[in-house]
C-alpha cells in the first residue's frame, strides 16, 4: 500500500532534566522547549520547585492550591466551576491561565444598553456534583446576555498586590484630558466603608490577593471561608458541610503561596526583532495602557499593565456590567508571560497573539489602526517582542 | 520520606493526588508538581527518536532491552515518519503481516505488529503486556515496530493538541483536547471531577430515549448553543430543557475513563468475552452479565461497552466533546473479531460533519490514524509487587466475589490481559442507575440505565474519583456504592473485619 506523506511539522519538544528535588524522588522537572504549548520558561519550574523545598508555608499553600476538594470537605454550593484552584490555573505551570474549555460563564439581562443582574447573580456554574440532580441553567425569559471569562494567570500577583492605590490612580485619564482617545479609570470599590482600588479580575473587582482567595474559593469551588470583614468571603452555602469549609489558616497559606508565586520572567531572546518590536510596542501606542512597569513595594513590577479599566470592545458589544465597570470595560491584562496563556481576551475569542491585537477596539481602535499601517516586518517584530515577554 | 515538615507534606501531596501506583511506576517522579497533568505525558514520552532513528532496525532492540533504555526524551520527530507509520495501521489491522508506506519519499517495508513477537514482550516488567521494565505510565506497549512507535508518538502529540475554533473546534464542545479530560495521573488517564460532563436524553420511557434536537449525541456541550445557529462566545450555552413536548428529560454526568491498556481489548476475541455471559443467571449466583453491541459488533469500550474498537471510540468523542469532524480511518474494516451508542451513533463508514464553517473533516486521515495508534498502543499501568497484605487482599477479592465480574485476566491474541474486567454489562442497581438507556440501534432497550460495563481495575487507584460519574471519592466508597448484581459482594465487603477490608483496598491500590 502506498500512501502520501505529510509535510507539516510536528512540534519539537525538548525536556530538561533537573535534579534539585530529592524529596520528590529526584524528579525530572518538565520544563521547557521549543513547543508552543510546553515549554517556554526553563527557570519557572525550577524556581518554584526550589521554593517548595525551602519554604514550608509556600509548600503548604501549593498543596492547597493543587488539592481537589471533595464533597465531604464542602465542595460545591452545591454548584461549582471546579474542584481545585489548579483545575483552571494551569498554563503553563500551576498558577497560570486556563484553556478555552475552562472558561466560566456569566449571564444577565440587557435592555436598551442597560444591564441588570438576574436573580441569583451573574455566575452560571459549570457543574453540580454528580450526586446532585440536573445542572444550573439560565432562564431564557430573563437572561439575554452572556459573557464567558478566561482564567487569568495569577503568576506574579503578589507583586501586583504591592502596587499602591496612588500609583494606579496616577495613570487615570477619565476625561481623556490628553485627547489620545484613551481614558482609563480605576475600579474603585468600597471595602469596610473605605475606597480601595481593584487590582484583580477582568473587571478589576478584587482589591487584594487575600480577597481573591476568598472570592475564588467561594465563587468557583463553593468552599466557604471565614469572615474577615472585607466582604469577599462566601460565609455559607447550601451543602451539608459545616461552614466555614476552609479555615483562616488555610486561606492565609493560599494567599501566601500566591503572593510568593514568581512572576513570569522575560525569555531574553537575542533576535534583534525583539528590541525593534519593543520600540514599536511603545511608538504605536500599546504601552499607553500596557505600561511596561509600575513601581511596586520592592522595586519595579514589569507587568505591562496600568491596572485600569478600558472599554476595548466594539460598539454594540453586549456583556456584563458591574457598578464602576460598564459593559465592554475590562482591566488591562498584564502581558508578562503572555505567550504561554492562549487563548486571549476576556473570553478567549483570540486564539493567538495576532488575533488578540486585532480583537482590540473601542479605546484601542486608534492604536490598532496604526498597527495595521505597520509593515509586515514591523508587525512580526512586535509579535516577537510579545512572545519574549 | 520526611514525615513532619511542610515540605514533606508538599511532596506527599503529589502522592495523594496521583496515587500510589503512579508514584511507584515513576509517573509521579517524572512529573513536575508544577505542571498540569495534561502536558506531562508528552514531555515524558520516552524514546529518543532523532531523525531517521525510528526507522533503524536496531531501534526495536533498544526498545525491548530494559537495560538499554536510558530515560531519554523524545526530542524531534519527522512527520513523514509519523504519517507513514499511522497509515501502516490499516495493513496491520487487516493482515498483521507486512506492509509498506512511503516515508520521506521512499517506499519502506515494515513488519507490522507486535503480535509476531510475544517473546520480546516478555521483557516487560509487570506481565508481558505491561509497559517495559523501567518504563513509565504513558509509555507504549512493548515490541512495537519503529513505524508503530512513531505513530504512537505522533498520536501523543495530537492527543494533547489543543484545537482552536479556526481549526474546527466547536460549534459545540466540552473540551479542546483529548488530554483536557484524559489527564489523571498523566496524559491518557482519567479525569478529575471538574472535568465531568453532562449527558441528557428525552423520551417517555427508558427504552425509547432520544438525544436532544441539534445535538449529535446525548453529550451536552458546556459551550455552544443547543439547536444549532451561529456559534459565538457570547451566545450562551446549551440549555438542557426540563421536558421536550410531553416527554421527560433525563440528565446525568459522566467522568472520563482512562485509556491505559484499553487498546488490548481489541485483541480479546468475541468468544472469550461471550464465554463469561450469563444473561439468565443459570448458575444462580445472582450475577448475570451480558455483552453490549455497537452497530451489531461486540462492544468493548466505554462505560456501557458501547464501542467495538478504538476507532469507534475515538471519532464520536472527537465530535461530541470537541466538535472535531473526521472521515473513517478503517471504518467497518476495523471491526474487531468480526463477529448505538452513548458517544453518538455513527455508522463506522460514515463521515462526521458539522456546520462551523471549517471544512470537514477537521482532522486529517493521517492525524486520526496516529491518534488511534496512541490509544491502541498505550500500555496498561504497571503493577506493584504484592506483599503479604496485598496477597491477602487478593484472596478476599476472590472470596467475596469481586472477581466474578472483575475477572483478573482475559486471554487475548497477545497474551493475558490483566485488566480485572469481563467487559460485560451488569445491572448495578437503582442507586447507580441514571435512567439513560443506550446501546445498539437494533433492538432498543438493550442497555438500561442501571447497567454498566465492569470497569477495568488496573491502575484504578490513580484516577479518583470513581464510578461512572465520579461520585465516589475513595476506593472504599466506590466499593460500598456497588448494588444490584454486586449487592452480595458489597455486603460481604462491608461485613469484613477492618483488617481484611484494608487488605482488599491495598490490593486494589497495587493493581
Amino acid at each position: 500500500m502506498k500512501l502520501a506523506i505529510a509535510t507539516t511539522a510536528i512540534s519539537i519538544l525538548v525536556v530538561g532534566s533537573l535534579s534539585t528535588s530529592p524529596g520528590l524522588g529526584g524528579g525530572d522537572v518538565i520544563s521547557n522547549g521549543g513547543s508552543k504549548r510546553f515549554g517556554k520558561r526553563p527557570s519557572a519550574d525550577a524556581t518554584i520547585e526550589k521554593m517548595l523545598f525551602t519554604d514550608a508555608r509556600f509548600a503548604e499553600g501549593f498543596e492547597l492550591f493543587d488539592k481537589p476538594f471533595h464533597r465531604s470537605q464542602g465542595l460545591g454550593v452545591p454548584e461549582m466551576n471546579a474542584d481545585s484552584c489548579r483545575a483552571c490555573h494551569q498554563d503553563p505551570i500551576i498558577g497560570g491561565a486556563g484553556g478555552l474549555e475552562l472558561n466560566v460563564s456569566r449571564y444577565g439581562h440587557e435592555s436598551g444598553g442597560v444591564f441588570s443582574d438576574v436573580a441569583g447573580g451573574q455566575g452560571l456554574s459549570k457543574l453540580r456534583p454528580p450526586y446532585v440532580e440536573g445542572r444550573e441553567e439560565h432562564d431564557p425569559s430573563t437572561a439575554n446576555v452572556f459573557e464567558q471569562r478566561q482564567t487569568p494567570s495569577v503568576l506574579g500577583d503578589g507583586l501586583i498586590d504591592g502596587i499602591s492605590d496612588a500609583t494606579i490612580l496616577a495613570n487615570e485619564d477619565p476625561t481623556d484630558a490628553n485627547l489620545d482617545g484613551i481614558y482609563g479609570v480605576a475600579r474603585v470599590l468600597t471595602v469596610d466603608g473605605q475606597p480601595e482600588v481593584g487590582r484583580f479580575g477582568w473587571k478589576g473587582q478584587i482589591p487584594r490577593l487575600a480577597d481573591f482567595v476568598r472570592d475564588a474559593m467561594g465563587g468557583e469551588l463553593g468552599i466557604t471561608t471565614p469572615d474577615d470583614g472585607r466582604g469577599f468571603a462566601f460565609l455559607s452555602d447550601a451543602d451539608n458541610v459545616a461552614d466555614p469549609e476552609l479555615q483562616e489558616r488555610e486561606v492565609t497559606l493560599l494567599a501566601y503561596f500566591l503572593s510568593n508565586l514568581p512572576a513570569p520572567e522575560r525569555k531574553g531572546g537575542t533576535d534583534p526583532g525583539i528590541a525593534a518590536g519593543e520600540a514599536i510596542f511603545s511608538s504605536v501606542g500599546c504601552a499607553t495602557c500596557h505600561i511596561p512597569s509600575l513601581p511596586g513595594a520592592d522595586g519595579p513590577v514589569n507587568l505591562y499593565s496600568n491596572l485600569l479599566l478600558h472599554n476595548v470592545m466594539p460598539s454594540g458589544y453586549r456583556g456584563m456590567a458591574e457598578p464602576g465597570a460598564g459593559m465592554g470595560f475590562f482591566q488591562t491584562p498584564p502581558l508578562w508571560g503572555i505567550s504561554d496563556t492562549a487563548p486571549y481576551m476576556h473570553d478567549g475569542r483570540a486564539s493567538n497573539l495576532e488575533a488578540a491585537i486585532l480583537a482590540h477596539d473601542g479605546e484601542a481602535a486608534g492604536v490598532i489602526a496604526d498597527y495595521q499601517l505597520l509593515t509586515p516586518q514591523e508587525q512580526s517584530d512586535l509579535l516577537l517582542f510579545l512572545e519574549d515577554l | 520520606m520526611l514525615a513532619t515538615s511542610g515540605v514533606a507534606r508538599a511532596a506527599s501531596s503529589g502522592r495523594n493526588f496521583y496515587g500510589p501506583t503512579a508514584e511507584k511506576t515513576g509517573a509521579f517522579r517524572a512529573r513536575s508538581p508544577l505542571t498540569n497533568t495534561r502536558r506531562e505525558r508528552v514531555a515524558g514520552i520516552g524514546f529518543d527518536a532523532p531523525d531517521g532513528a525510528a526507522r533503524s532496525s536496531h531501534f526495536i532492540f533498544q526498545v525491548c532491552l530494559p537495560s538499554s533504555i536510558p530515560r531519554v526524551y523524545f526530542k524531534a520527530m519527522k512527520t513523514g515518519v509519523c504519517l507513514g507509520a499511522s497509515l501502516v495501521l490499516a495493513g496491520w489491522m487487516a493482515s498483521c503481516s507486512q506492509g509498506e508506506a512511503v516515508v520521506d519519499g521512499e517506499t519502506e517495508t515494515f513488519e507490522s505488529g507486535f503480535r509476531q513477537r510475544p517473546e520480546q514482550a516478555e521483557e516487560g516488567g509487570g506481565g508481558p503486556l505491561r509497559a517495559l521494565a523501567g518504563a513509565q505510565l504513558g509509555d507504549p506497549i512493548p515490541g512495537l515496530t519503529p513505524s508503530e512507535l512513531a505513530a504512537f508518538e505522533a498520536g501523543a502529540v495530537l492527543f494533547d493538541k489543543r484545537f482552536t475554533p479556526e481549526e474546527g473546534l466547536g460549534p459545540l464542545y466540552n473540551a479542546t483536547s483529548c488530554s483536557s479530560c484524559h489527564s489523571t495521573p498523566v496524559m491518557g488517564g482519567g479525569a478529575q471531577l471538574y472535568r465531568n460532563f453532562y449527558i441528557s436524553m428525552f423520551g417517555n420511557n427508558e427504552a425509547s430515549l432520544s438525544a436532544h434536537f441539534g445535538l449529535p449525541s446525548p453529550v451536552i456541550p458546556a459551550f455552544g448553543p443547543l439547536g444549532g445557529g451561529a456559534f459565538t462566545l457570547e451566545a450562551g450555552r446549551a440549555v438542557i430543557p426540563e421536558e421536550v413536548f410531553i416527554f421527560d428529560v433525563r440528565t446525568a454526568q459522566r467522568n472520563a475513563i482512562p485509556v491505559f491498556g484499553t487498546g488490548l481489548f481489541e485483541f480479546i476475541t468475541n468468544d472469550t468475552i461471550l464465554a463469561n455471559e450469563d444473561p439468565d443467571d443459570t448458575d444462580g449466583d445472582g450475577i448475570s452479565g451480558r455483552a453490549n453491541y455497537d452497530n451489531g459488533d461486540l462492544g468493548r469500550f466505554g462505560v456501557k461497552a458501547q464501542s467495538n474498537n478504538v476507532e469507534r471510540f475515538t471519532r464520536p468523542p472527537l465530535n461530541n466533546q470537541m466538535g472535531i469532524t473526521s472521515d473513517p480511518f478503517l471504518g467497518s474494516a476495523g471491526t474487531v473479531s468480526l463477529s448505538s451508542a452513548v458517544q453518538g451513533t455513527v455508522d463506522p463508514d460514515d463521515p462526521i460533519t458539522d456546520n462551523d464553517g471549517i471544512p470537514d473533516p477537521e482532522i486529517s486521515m493521517a492525524d486520526l490514524g496516529n491518534l488511534i495508534a496512541f490509544s491502541r498502543f498505550l500500555a496498561p499501568p504497571d503493577r506493584k509487587p504484592f506483599g503479604f497484605f496485598e496477597k491477602r487482599g487478593e484472596q478476599v477479592f476472590e472470596k467475596i466475589g469481586c472477581a466474578k465480574c472483575h475477572i483478573p485476566s482475559l486471554e487475548s491474541s497477545l497474551g493475558p490481559v490483566e485488566a480485572y474486567t469481563d467487559l460485560l454489562l451488569h445491572d448495578m442497581g437503582p442507586e447507580l442507575a441514571d435512567g439513560l438507556q443506550f446501546g445498539d440501534l437494533g433492538p432498543m432497550g438493550e442497555t438500561t440505565g442501571s447497567e454498566w460495563r465492569t470497569q477495568p481495575l488496573w491502575g484504578v487507584s490513580m484516577h479518583a474519583p470513581f464510578l461512572h460519574d465520579g461520585r465516589a471519592e475513595t476506593l472504599q466508597q466506590a466499593v460500598r456504592m456497588h448494588g444490584g448484581e454486586a449487592q452480595a459482594s458489597r455486603d460481604a465487603f462491608v461485613a469484613l473485619d477492618p483488617n481484611r477490608r484494608e487488605a482488599l483496598i491495598a490490593f486494589l491500590e497495587a493493581l
